[in-house]
């Protein structure tokens, strides 16, 4: 233990050194210095082209400053640092970023893939692919240089040995190495959302199958060997994590920061006066209803953007109550989606009827149940339905602080039409094991109210787990129809046609209401001004390359 | 006293045997599927059950618990579910910041709430006892968290005098993290010493109406050598034995306080654990708690027939 303290005092050290250094450069030779952080730029920019946006704080207008050590807050611990592992919340896409780049880089503006360890990937037939890989990119310490040989291992192994990133591999049956920089996937069935879902997700992440199988899986958990911009130093745990800048990244000039260390602070008081007050430098996600006073703060930025995520009120269709279609159709019109919007969420969400945002293929663009309620709708429903005055049932929540508020709000909104819900707050392990069970004869809810980060900006990642049979999300709506659709959209390839799947998907299971949809919910965190290129993505990932300190 | 000693030794075995039977059947009462909640909604039904044969979780209760014994008394206390790694392990990680919070807060309490206490008994009557008596209420009406959020805002907010956040307070191992220890040993220990400063208060008035205090004072006396000798050796047992309870208590670690100030402990790990329905997690500090518990039980009960020697074990 003491040595790893002197491991990170030392680390310090030589990153003060270092940056003492560059200092006595600039004021040595500053046209030198410039002219390298201009090529540095130019290298960025170019790879900015090659699909990872905002990498250059051009809007700025701003220099690049390398060096320093940024602090950044964390909600959770990851469980595993291992690629081909998820677990740990928000912490963990967030810590990953840094370790590991994926082979396709999301562009959350167009939501499309783009080139990043792989440089291309076609299909030779619906049911092959052919990815070519980017040379020259090297492991963390010394495990030299990534090869297909590498990612065939990484998705093999996810897939044999069921490692929890196998649901990114859905409808992969492996892959094999054609040569040093190319491979082929091989699908049980067509699959459209390979690209964002597995190569540009957890999926994406390669692990070094040298360093895999020295280590053994246990040990690589905690000491992950990626080709990230930075490589892993140092595991506290319950603590902090600390990364530090990789010398051989592939993106040469990148990136501008010697040192992250991940602190891992659970409580939003604590994270956010901890922003406040300069023990942190960017933290991620603020509680809803402090996003306007830290916005007042002097010195701190915050940064929300619509999230890629939802909430939903699941109804199980075999119940006596909620199983009746038009008793569902009656909760879903008596829901004020704006009023949660503005009384759960203080302005920093966007209501919705459906589990896709705005931006995503199969964005319908239509609404089927007011955002604003319409409870005379819900009381005619409710007496169609055969229940004039009225029905009970009682509805199960997690611990989440916001979801028992918007439960609450719905509670009350419900009421007015007639219908009365029994809140049930579970801890969130209570809860889960009753949501998720294996399968649909072991769900034990009526309702349920939770909310879901969504994988990639791929409508199948909306939408598959929880209506096609057999799935765990799925709450036992038997309709092949709906199978169907879901295989078709999968499969197809042409964008448009894919679109109009969609849209006729929804035509079909929003009606049904078996899931409830209320808002996507947005990602927020926050920064100290001297923070450059933070960019918040509508996902619990990061980008570091980019960002620098303006100290 | 070495067959007391002895009795109480093995007395432990059971003592423990049921502790871990009780918490294995009250996590499989509350039910949650650890699986299940540890892989999430894109799990499919065949990898919960693949994961589940993994780790021997399909084996009815009954024969797991069994296992778990015997590999425990192997000193294999297994692997965790949600992290696979040894439980041992994890809980050793967190160790030094529940032992430095624990003993940190067990001897501010004992500073201030024993001197408090000596100081309102032996000054019955007169304006500082008052003063005593209205800290030791408040200091023990205050919820600790509450404590905590207060001292953070003034003293780390406001005067920015002291870090907010801990994160680390393994201070043998690294002095740097000293000041770290400042807010929560003061949240921490603001109960217990309140609470120590009422006992010795009333322990120390007791024997101070005893006859031979009065005999001391006859004698001539200092009136300090009358209290530390006299008075104080003999109020000693009730103080010693809150004093022990209290450090039980904060050896299982403080859950909220480590929340807060973001103190990787022991109490934090066990509630993760729980939420996650990380069986062995929970059963291995449960045993290790549990023991720590049983062993400074005994600890203080040998202690009396040191502070007064007409206490004897047989």
């Amino acid at each position: 233990m003491s040595g790893r303290a002197g491991e990170a005092t030392d680390a310090k050290e030589m990153a003060m050194e270092e940056g003492e250094e560059r200092t006595r450069l600039t004021r040595r030779g500053f046209f030198g210095q410039t002219g390298r952080w201009g090529a540095a730029a130019v290298v960025a920019a170019v790879a900015d082209r090659a699909g990872r946006p905002g990498l250059v704080d051009v809007a700025a207008g701003q220099t690049p400053k390398r060096g320093g050590t940024l602090r950044f807050g964390l909600p959770n611990e990851p469980l595993t640092l291992s690629g081909t592992m998820t677990g740990g919340d928000q912490g963990l896409g967030i810590v990953m970023s840094a370790l590991y780049d994926t082979l396709c880089v999301t562009d959350y503006t167009t939501n499309t893939a783009k080139p990043g360890l792989a440089l291309s990937w076609t299909p030779r037939d619906p049911k092959t692919w052919v990815v070519k890989l980017r040379s020259g990119v090297q492991f963390h310490r010394g495990y030299g240089e990534l090869t297909a040989e590498d990612v065939v291992f990484t998705i093999n192994t996810t897939i044999e040995k069921k490692h929890t990133g196998v649901f990114a591999w859905s409808s992969v049956q492996g892959a094999e190495v054609l040569d040093r920089y190319t491979f082929v996937i091989h699908l049980s069935q067509p699959y459209q959302p390979l690209q964002l879902t597995a190569l540009g997700s957890v999926g994406g992440n390669v692990i070094s199958k040298k360093a895999f199988e020295d280590l053994g899986r246990e040990k690589f958990e905690r000491n992950p060997v990626g080709a990230g911009p930075f490589e892993f130093k140092e595991w506290k745990e319950g603590s902090e994590i600390v990364v530090t800048r990789f010398d051989k990244y592939w993106q040469p000039g990148l990136p501008y920061l010697d040192r992250i260390e991940f602190k891992i602070i659970k409580d939003h008081f604590v994270r956010q006066n901890l922003l406040k007050t300069g023990g942190l430098d960017v933290i991620f996600t603020l509680q809803y209803k402090d996003v306007e006073e830290m916005r007042r703060t002097p010195g701190i930025t915050v940064h929300s953007v619509p999230g890629q995520t939802f909430d939903f009120i699941a109804s199980n269709p075999k119940d006596p109550v909620v199983g009746n279609r038009l008793v569902r159709q009656a909760v879903a019109h008596a829901i004020n989606r704006n009023a949660i919007v503005s009384e759960v969420y203080y302005g920093q969400a966007v209501p919705t009827n459906i589990p896709t945002p705005k931006g995503f293929v199969g964005y319908p663009g239509k609404v089927w149940y007011p955002y604003g309620g319409d409870v005379a709708k819900a009381r005619q429903l409710l007496a169609e339905a055969g229940h004039p005055d009225g029905v009970t049932f009682p509805v199960i929540v997690s611990d989440k602080l916001q979801l028992r508020r918007e439960l609450e709000i719905i509670s009350g909104q419900l009421a007015r039409a007639g219908i009365k819900i029994e809140i049930q707050g579970l801890d969130l392990g209570t809860f889960n094991a009753r949501f998720f069970g294996p399968d649909v004869t072991k769900k034990n809810f009526r309702a349920a109210l939770r909310d879901i980060a969504i994988v990639s900006p791929d409508p199948d990642s909306t939408v598959y787990w929880f209506h096609h049979k057999g799935t765990l999300g799925w709450v036992g709506l038997e309709d092949p129809q709906i199978d169907k659709l879901l295989e078709d959209a999968r499969a197809e390839s042409s964008t448009e046609k894919r679109d109009q799947l969609y849209k006729r998907l929804f035509d079909v299971i929003i009606p049904e209401a078996t899931y409830i949809y209320t808002v996507h919910a947005n990602y927020i965190s926050a920064s100290r001004s001297m923070v450059r290129s933070w960019e918040q993505l509508p996902t619990s990932i990061a980008r570091y390359t980019a960002i620098w300190l303006d100290r | 006293m070495s067959g007391y000693l002895l009795r109480r030794v093995l007395e432990i075995v059971p003592t423990l045997l049921l502790i871990t039977l009780l918490v294995f059947s009250l996590l499989q009462v509350t039910g949650g599927d650890p699986i299940a909640i540890m892989l999430g909604p894109s799990a499919t039904s065949e990898l919960v059950e693949q994961v589940r044969h993994e780790l021997e979780l399909d084996r009815p209760a009954w024969v797991r618990y069994p296992v778990w014994l015997w590999r425990v008394g192997q000193g294999d206390l297994g692997k965790s579910i949600r992290t696979r790694r040894p439980v041992l392990d994890m809980i050793l990680a967190r160790v030094p910041v529940t032992v430095t919070l624990a003993a940190s807060a067990t001897l501010f309490s004992i500073l201030f709430g024993v001197s408090g206490g000596i100081y309102a008994a032996t000054r019955r009557g007169r304006p500082g006892s008052y003063v005593v008596g209205v800290a030791a209420m408040v200091g023990g009406s205050v919820p600790n968290y509450f404590l905590a959020l207060v001292l953070m805002v003034v003293l780390g907010v406001e005067l920015r005098l002291v870090p907010i956040a801990a994160f680390s307070i393994d201070v043998l191992r690294d002095p740097q993290t000293l000041p770290n220890l400042l807010m929560p040993t003061l949240a921490l220990g603001a109960g217990y010493t309140a609470l120590l400063s009422r006992i010795t208060r009333a322990s120390v008035l007791e024997v101070l109406e005893q006859d031979f205090v009065r005999s001391a004072r006859a004698k001539g006396l200092a009136e300090w050598a009358v209290t530390v000798r006299h008075v104080l050796r003999n109020a000693l047992l009730p103080i010693v034995t809150q004093v022990a309870i209290n450090a039980v208590y904060l050896l299982g670690g403080s859950v909220l306080i480590e929340t807060i100030f973001a103190l990787p402990g022991i109490g934090s790990l066990l509630v993760e654990s729980i939420i996650a329905r990380d069986l062995p997690v929970v059963q291995g500090i449960t045993l290790i708690v549990g023991f720590l518990f049983i062993v400074v039980n005994l600890l203080t009960d040998l202690l009396y027939s040191i502070l007064d020697p007409r206490i004897r074990y047989a």
